[in-house]
């Protein structure tokens, strides 16, 4: 990981566990408990990115936050808050403002900048999201043509996954050391 | 990677008529005869389940209606439905020692579907566990009848794949109508009458508003046939559909060309007689971009899969002459055919009749021969059939092994055969499209290549070389689009890059013949003995050419001295040459009369490409693209010693270039070679100066200039 | 169409005894776990997770750019346990494709931007088409060739796939051949 003129620091909370080869770029602040596999990448671009608790981040993940083009020369530089519990999986693209919790992004998904998501939705595998919408909470999306269903209630926590990851990924990869003190 | 996933460009030609790619050809070895899909009789050998792998006896899966018993389907996208574990809390709290019971539910990992949506209750693990109780106890009672009498117990239809309905056709005798479920035929429904009063739409249909994540899709729907709900709460799981393993049978001699193993996990064959293993597969390396009327070159590849040697001659193509010996085969079969469908013409109407499965009467397609349909694929180009033909050698597996390299002498005609190793040898042809094509059309080309294939049966015991036959087959390569003249030029500029290499340093410069401003010339017959450099510029008319130019002008006394020849290049034609060499001797101020060196004009650039002098990135107002600015020097022995090229956008310096045929600075101390010995640097040269180096080894020894 | 000759930056790949060519960009973790049989292709910026569990690869596998196999894990009641991933031989994995999945066959082709769900078993003969989503859990029979998104048979491959893989795979690797970029 480079650090480039201008970047602030990463805050990591004590718990999470953020392997060095992943790409951190900008003000990013992640919670405790997370873990972000090997090159994920996060990238705060047009302000800062808060990631919360027990998030989990696989490889080849794009976090951007960008600000969309018709906004771009705004002054105040808006703040991505990720929920908490959220699971990134292989190759999702995120670009989204608002993330709630306990959302489940399935691999190589893409959600644009114009889409919020709230709580508890499944972006199912593949699924392209990018018109202006606000996904309703406990929605699942499945399908090429992004069919829209509505689920029971939210997905799961990960924690028995994570648990075996936090005892496992220390082993074979160099962790980047928490550095602000838990509140 | 492309035969995989993208299209089939090499198509042959099958008894029937229909073009296939290799891979989808059979073989029959007994009447030696290409065969398709579509002319073979198809019957089903097993019925299995995709999700669990378990082989279905056929009587069974009828049934079941061709479903699995144990393996469901999510409603909601069709993917198959995986059983989940939630442990429930005991009912009675008081019993402490009780473990929680593990309810069982269904999940589709797709879409997130469970059978809890659709409010089916949880099964309970003791209400499974009692079945499973029942099932292992039934199954081990089957297993130990299974061992006593084992080939008893699997029906004919499952050990053979013919049915008694097939078999009995076979015999030439009518069909079994003593089928019981033939007897009660259903009554016909009654039609449908048309009705002039129709029922009035509620009101409400119009008013409210619609939840679309209720309604189903009508894929949806259509999946559970005998209800067709309309809303998602009425989505239930349905039984997987059985997939089947099929073997093939030629229809003229009764042998099977394809019959696979038992095991549905199993990818092997029992029978595999595909036409992929027996005729030499042809692929297509590169084909020079195609012009109407004018010839390109084809390189195709062949590849021998047989463990025999084989000969491979080419034939004219001609799409109207109908195989003789295929007509008369087929007349013999037609014949007796006829015979057969007049018994058979009781079994046919009741084919139609039924409501019921035709699995029922025949798993096995009617044994028609198929009359050879005239071959549906025009040909627009023609191919130089070679006179000579050609070996390929056997496979040999171990081959890959050996690195000694191949210690054949095979006599090639150099011309055909540009490349061979092993098996495989690379093809040169060449095809002309037709003259009135228009642009941008599908080339198709067509020859008939006949192997020699070499019979592995021994039919007679006294008989033990294996028979070899001359087989033919009709070939169809389709070539691609055809292009006009532009693309064609360019396209043929990559293909040399990556098909052709550059002249090397050493190489014999080629003998081309060029049109120049002193008239056409060969280029060794000009050269004659002296030295020559020839140098290629972008454009007649521009400022850095003329510029350059004009020093050569000025420059070409001192080449004369080293018994130099200058000659120029360009894409430009001769009369923009003359005109131009009249503004550089004045840019010059040359007092002579004629211009001291000619200058080729490559209008077609075939001579700049044949050179690697075509820089890509420039190009004309017309879009061609242009020299670079190459120099090439080539020695008395027409070898070529030295070669530069310099972008379009870079202009040389000829000062630099006189200096390499002398190559130091005048009057500079002069390197000694590291060849010449200590002792003798002494006596030839006195005045010797050593350079000391870190290394301390003493290479580097400087003398004055001689 | 014939392979053309695939060349690659000689100072860029590791050969190893055995004739796997490795790329030096790629992300190997827990190379120990790793188990590559022999003549396996491993191109630039591929990710191999043998930390999570033993990934082994049979002969003549290519695995293209940024593809990533990722052995899947199942969830027990006491925990998750991440489960090996069991490539057979002559398997050609697409660029950018994600294998989840627990066991792959022989002579299967995947190909590009693929997502093979967790725990699915490939069997062998079979071809995954570009931009499939395959669900979880799927069982991909021989001979069918899967595609769309949610993965469904799309159609059927000839008898001969099998000797069409091992062809392909071996033309693969003999055309991968270096250049020494001077």
């Amino acid at each position: 990981m480079f650090s480039l003129p201008g970047t602030r620091r990463i805050k990591i909370f004590p718990g999470a566990l953020v392997c060095e080869e992943s790409k951190l770029r900008g003000d990013i602040t992640i919670g405790t408990g997370t873990i972000v596999h090997p090159s994920a990448i996060i990238i705060a671009e047009a302000g800062p990115i808060i990631i919360g608790d027990w998030c989990l981040i696989e490889e080849q993940v794009k976090i951007v936050h960008r600000l969309p083009f018709d906004q771009q020369n705004n002054e105040n530089t808006p703040v991505l808050i990720i929920g908490s519990n959220n699971v990134f999986e292989v190759d999702a693209v995120v670009e989204a403002p608002k993330i709630g919790n306990n959302n489940v992004f399935e691999s190589k998904c893409f959600v644009g900048n114009k889409v919020t998501v709230s709580n508890g939705c499944t972006i199912g595998a593949g699924c392209r999201i990018t018109d202006e919408q606000i996904l309703p909470e406990n929605v699942i999306i499945f399908g090429s043509n992004c069919q829209m269903r509505e689920g029971l209630d939210r997905p799961g926590p990960q924690t028995l996954q994570m648990e075996t990851l936090a005892k496992m990924l220390p082993n074979y990869h160099h962790i980047k050391k928490p550095n602000m003190k838990k509140e | 990677m492309s035969y995989i996933t993208g299209p089939d460009v090499v198509k042959y030609a099958c008894t029937c008529g229909l073009l296939k790619p290799i891979t989808h050809l059979y073989f029959c070895r007994y009447c030696t005869q290409i065969r398709c899909s579509f002319c073979v009789c198809h019957e089903i050998d097993s019925n299995f389940c995709g999700k669990c792998s378990e082989n279905i006896p056929s009587s069974e899966a009828k049934l079941k209606k061709n479903r699995c018993g144990n393996c469901y389907v999510c409603p909601s996208c069709q993917q198959d439905l995986s059983t989940r574990i939630a442990s429930k809390g005991s009912a009675n709290p008081e019993e402490a020692k009780s473990t929680p019971k593990k309810m069982y539910y269904l999940l589709c990992q797709f879409c997130r579907w469970s059978s809890r949506d659709v409010g089916i209750p949880d099964q309970s693990t003791e209400l499974l566990d009692s079945y499973k109780a029942i099932i292992l106890a039934s199954k081990k009672h089957q297993q130990d009848k299974d061992k006593k009498k084992r080939v008893k117990c699997l029906s004919y239809t499952d050990r053979t794949g013919v049915t008694t309905a097939a078999i009995r056709k076979r015999l030439g005798l009518p069909a079994d109508m003593t089928n019981p479920m033939l007897k009660n035929k259903p009554k016909d429904p009654d039609p449908a009458k048309a009705k002039s009063e129709v029922e009035e739409l509620p009101d409400s249909i119009f008013t409210e508003p619609l939840n679309l994540t209720e309604v189903m899709t009508i894929e949806q729907r259509l999946l559970q046939t005998e209800q067709q709900p309309t809303t998602v709460d009425k989505l239930f799981p349905v039984h997987k559909q059985l997939s089947i393993k099929r073997s093939l049978r030629c229809r003229s001699c009764e042998h099977n060309v394809s019959k696979p193993e038992y095991n549905p996990s199993s990818v092997k064959f029992k029978i595999q007689l595909f036409a992929y293993y027996i005729i030499p597969e042809i692929r297509i390396v590169t084909v020079e971009p195609l012009r109407a009327g004018k010839p390109s070159e084809l390189i195709i590849k062949f590849t021998n899969p047989t463990q025999h040697q084989t000969t491979i001659t080419f034939f004219e193509l001609n799409l109207n002459e109908v195989d003789s010996q295929v007509a008369e085969e087929v007349a013999e079969n037609f014949e007796q055919n006829l015979y057969l469908q007049e018994k058979q013409q009781l079994s046919l109407p009741s084919l139609g009749s039924l409501s019921q499965p035709n699995s029922l009467l025949s798993s096995r397609t009617p044994s028609i021969t198929v009359k050879p349909r005239p071959i549906e694929q025009e040909l627009n180009c023609k191919v130089e059939i070679p006179t000579s033909s050609f070996i390929l050698l056997p496979r040999d597996d171990a081959a890959e092994y050996d690195d000694s390299g191949d210690s054949h002498n095979i006599q090639d005609d150099p011309n055909l055969v540009k490349w061979r190793k092993s098996n495989k040898a690379f093809i040169r042809l060449a095809v002309t499209p037709n003259e009135d094509l228009p642009l941008n059309s599908e080339v198709v080309c067509g020859f008939v290549m006949q192997h020699i294939y070499t019979n592995t049966i021994t039919s007679k015991v006294e008989n033990k070389e294996p028979q070899q036959y001359n087989h033919k087959v009709k070939v169809f390569l389709n070539l691609g689009n055809s292009v006009g003249s532009f693309v064609a030029v360019v396209s043929r500029l990559f293909y040399q890059n990556n098909f052709e290499k550059m002249i090397n340093l050493g190489d014999v410069f080629p003998n081309f013949s060029a049109k120049t401003t002193i008239g056409d010339i060969k280029f060794h017959d000009w050269l004659n003995d002296s030295w020559g450099i020839l140098f290629s510029h972008p454009a007649d008319f521009t400022p850095v050419c003329t510029t350059e130019l004009a020093r050569l002008l000025k420059l070409h006394p001192e080449f004369a001295k080293r018994n130099t020849k200058v000659i120029a290049l360009s894409c430009d034609p001769v009369s923009q040459h003359l005109k131009w060499s009249n503004d550089i001797r004045v840019y010059a101020g040359y007092s002579g009369d004629a211009f001291p060196y000619p200058i080729i004009a490559d209008e077609d650039r075939e001579l700049a490409a044949e050179l690697h002098m075509i820089d890509l990135d420039e190009k004309d107002s017309v879009g061609l693209p242009l020299t670079a600015r190459a120099v090439f020097i080539i020695d008395p022995n027409k070898k070529l010693r030295l070669s530069i090229l310099y972008p379009a956008t870079t202009g040389r310096n000829f000062d630099c270039v006189t200096s390499i045929r002398s190559p130091h600075h005048p009057g500079e101390d002069v390197m000694v070679q590291p060849t010449v010995s200590d002792d003798e640097v002494k006596t030839l040269f006195p005045s010797l100066t050593v350079v000391a180096v870190p290394s301390g080894k003493n290479y580097l020894r400087k003398t004055p200039q001689p | 169409m014939e392979l053309r000759d695939i060349n690659y930056n000689k100072g860029e790949y590791v050969e190893t005894a055995s004739g796997n060519k490795v790329c030096r960009q790629t992300i190997l973790c827990g190379s120990q776990n790793i188990i590559l049989q022999g003549k396996v292709i491993v191109q630039s910026e591929a990710i191999i997770r043998g930390d999570l569990a033993n990934v082994k690869t049979g002969r003549y596998c290519i695995i293209s750019k940024e593809a990533v196999l990722r052995p899947p894990y199942k969830k027990f009641s006491k925990g998750v346990a991440f489960f090996p991933l069991n490539m057979g031989d002559h398997v050609f994995v697409g660029e950018r494709s994600v294998i989840n999945a627990a066991v792959v066959g022989n002579y299967v082709y995947i190909g590009k931007n693929c997502v093979i769900g967790r725990r699915c078993t490939l069997k062998d003969c079979c071809v995954i088409e570009d931009n499939t989503v395959l669900a979880p859990e799927t069982v991909v029979p021989p001979f069918a060739r899967y595609g769309g998104s949610p993965g469904v048979q799309v159609g059927d491959l000839p008898e001969c796939q099998a000797d069409v893989m091992v062809d392909f795979t071996r033309g693969y690797y003999q055309h991968f051949q270096p250049i020494k970029l001077i």
